[in-house]
């Protein structure tokens, strides 16, 4: 049993969290690319032929003489570069949570995206409400959803019966963590349908 | 789901990202703080006749040109392999083979991954609340698990699709005398979007 719920620990942190493949592999693709293009300019050197840009000598040259141009291009340059790598080690060292729920069982293990989770607050929101579905908006985020109703001119509409049926579902979906609900009634754009 | 290897991806990013960050900082500090400029101004020549004589100390016989440029050349080539094997390393972890029985004086049985695959997909085809669904099976840390991903019609209780998803893969157990681990992904995207929505009950 225990192994099993090892395997079910694994597959549902690998599930609701991302891989970051996509950064690895626009890395390794850059790197690539680049380490093609230094072979190419040194078969060319070692051909006899000119240089694409600039040789390898070129390019040591001009690092070398790197405190002899504007210090302003040059600290541009530096802030760039040291500030996309800061981004790369923040994004290779944070969890990047997608955005799913677990749902509570004990029989699989079981994932589903927000946005599913969203669509069936929003039906039941409307229902309670008695708008139409085009008239609410759901957003979903870890811990909280947020419904936004707009209902027409003049129509009554119970908060708290929307709300209640916004719980009743979140219940039932037994997502986990929790999902906290707000219901929200836009009153400043109520025209329309 | 699949076995990626979550951690070297990390690692490769995380270098790559120091090594750029350092270089950054450096060139600010070379082009900012008149000492660190000033030795760098020094210093880099010096480095550069170093590395261009070490180039010279060893010429390729009978060439100009010099053995470095090889050495260089073959560790850029091994660089691009390992980095294309990095790449393509990514994903995967599908098996075809669910099962294999332990032999028995009368043989052994092995069950494919598809028996699983087209019994799960042919039930769950039936339910209205899925738009689509797509079972599969892979392999994680050596168990087979049927990996059920399904695209819920928009308005559906990812509960209920839970639920109905256990029942059917109940049925599959009992068919194949074993329990086998199952992940269960609910999606919305594109298909759930411009297909019917599903009517309250």
């Amino acid at each position: 049993m225990s192994e099993t719920t090892a395997l079910y620990r694994r597959i549902k942190r690998r599930e609701t969290h991302s891989s970051r493949s996509v950064l690895a592999i626009t890395i390794a693709v850059i790197v690539i690319l680049g380490s093609a293009y230094a072979i190419t300019e040194m078969v060319l050197h070692l051909a006899g032929q000119p240089a694409l840009v600039s040789d390898m000598f070129g390019v040591a040259q001009a690092t070398a003489g790197l405190a002899e141009y504007t210090a302003g291009i040059v600290v541009a340059v530096g802030i760039v570069t040291a500030l996309i790598g800061v981004i790369i080690m923040i994004v290779s060292l944070t969890a990047g949570r997608r955005a799913r729920h677990l749902v509570e069982t004990q029989k699989t293990s079981a994932v589903v995206d927000n946005a599913v989770i969203a669509s069936g607050l929003a039906r039941h929101a409307a229902f309670a409400g008695n708008i139409s579905p085009d008239n609410v908006r759901v957003s979903v985020s870890h811990r909280s959803a947020v419904v936004t109703l707009t209902p027409a001119i003049g129509a009554a509409m119970d908060i708290n019966s929307v709300t209640a049926a916004v719980q009743e579902q979140l219940d039932s979906y037994a997502l986990i963590p929790k999902v906290r609900p707000r219901v929200v009634i836009d009153e400043q754009r109520n025209g329309g349908s | 789901m699949n076995n990626t290897n979550r951690f070297l991806n990390r690692t490769l990013s995380f270098i790559v990202g120091l090594i750029l960050a350092a270089v950054g900082v450096g060139v600010i500090l070379v082009a900012t703080i008149p000492q660190v400029r000033d030795a760098y101004k020094n210093t880099a020549p010096t480095v550069l006749d170093n590395v261009t004589s070490w180039f010279v100390a060893a010429p390729i016989p009978g060439l100009p040109h010099s053995w470095w440029f090889i050495a260089l050349i073959a560790a850029l080539v091994l660089l691009i392999i390992l980095l294309l094997v990095f790449i393509f390393r990514q994903g995967h972890g599908h098996t075809g083979t669910l099962f294999t029985n332990t032999p028995t004086g009368q043989g052994h049985i092995t069950v494919d991954s598809k028996v699983a695959e087209q019994l799960m997909q042919s039930a769950l085809n039936e339910h209205t609340e899925l738009v689509s669904s797509r079972v599969s099976i892979y392999e994680v840390n050596g168990t087979p698990v049927l990996k059920i991903s399904t695209t819920a019609r928009r308005g559906v209780s990812p509960k209920q699709i839970v639920e109905d998803v256990e029942d059917t893969l109940a049925s599959l157990n009992v068919l194949l005398g074993r329990d086998v681990p199952a992940a269960v992904q609910i999606g919305g995207g594109f298909r759930a979007a411009t297909s019917k929505p599903i009517r309250l009950r």
